[in-house]
């Protein structure tokens, strides 16, 4: 039996705010060092599925309703309440710290994508501006970084943090993930949709618990 | 002050497009406990959308 965990927060161990979670398991709080860690316990290990990812997200999103949680990469097992305790204790500055950064803020995700059928802006897409032909005149990579820049441009202003990543491939130039406060989680959307790039278009998605912003990936 | 669970169903495009970023997030963003993740390798749902994405995350998951 192992414990698989969603999400760490801050303060007294808060009810979980749904019931069951992944595999249908009932959910639990455990508190240690000031901090609860969302669990359920299970007897093998999650299935990967798209289902049982959706439902782990579910569980973590709810849980935003209680205050900032740091969301925990799926999957991330413990034998047992001290086992986890004690993760808690080793780890408290660490996670308090995270805790501070995130708080009172979301994650969204932009990605954008070349319009044009061959996923190249230059045969398939008819420049309408001098910006736009200059960017269909240069290479794969030199694209996406003049996309993520105009991104930039237009969005960074709206968030705490960003984190982009342009692999420059045809189908995905540029990724980013915005930490954006929860009141200006709407603007920032509404920014994204007024948002026009030629050539390019824009997929928003969330608001999701601060993957991006929390863990390894924190100081890409 | 609204919480992020109150805000913006709007931002969340549908379900199979979200599924890259959910995919992206749950896989390799997020807190580390241990770096040991075991998965079910039954019944894995390999989604055509980024399957280089899923793959490497699997193998590196696999091999933690």
């Amino acid at each position: 039996m192992s414990l698989l965990l969603y999400a760490i927060g801050d303060g007294v161990a808060s009810a979980p705010r749904v019931r069951t979670g992944v595999g249908s398991r009932p959910l639990r709080s455990i508190g240690g060092s000031g901090l609860t860690a969302l669990v359920s316990e299970h007897d093998v290990p999650p299935a990967l599925d798209e289902d049982t990812l959706w439902t782990f997200e579910r569980v973590v999103e709810a849980q935003m309703e209680s205050g900032p949680v740091l969301p925990v990469r799926f999957g991330s097992l413990v034998s047992d309440v001290p086992a986890l305790q004690r993760v808690l204790r080793e780890r408290h500055r660490e996670l308090t710290a995270q805790l501070d950064r995130i708080r009172g803020a979301a994650e969204l995700s932009v990605r954008a994508v070349w319009s044009s059928a061959e996923a190249d802006p230059a045969p398939g897409c008819t420049p309408h501006t001098g910006t736009a032909y200059l960017m269909a005149r240069l290479g794969p990579q030199r694209r996406a970084r003049a996309l993520s820049e105009r991104m930039r441009d237009a969005l960074d202003d709206l968030a705490r943090e960003t984190r982009y990543r342009v692999p420059g491939r045809p189908d995905a130039p540029v990724s980013a993930a915005f930490l954006v406060g929860v009141d200006d989680v709407e603007m920032f959307v509404d920014r994204v949709e007024s948002l026009r790039i030629d050539c390019a278009e824009l997929i928003c998605t969330g608001p999701w618990p601060a993957y991006s912003f929390v863990g390894a990936r924190s100081s890409g | 002050m609204s919480s992020p669970a109150d805000v913006l169903p709007r931002a969340r495009a549908a379900r199979d497009v979200a599924l890259i970023d959910l995919l992206d997030r749950l896989l390799q963003g997020g807190i580390v406990i241990h770096g040991e993740i075991t998965l079910a390798a039954a019944d894995v749902d390999l989604v055509a959308l980024d399957l280089s994405l899923v793959v490497a995350a699997i193998d590196k998951l696999a091999g933690s």
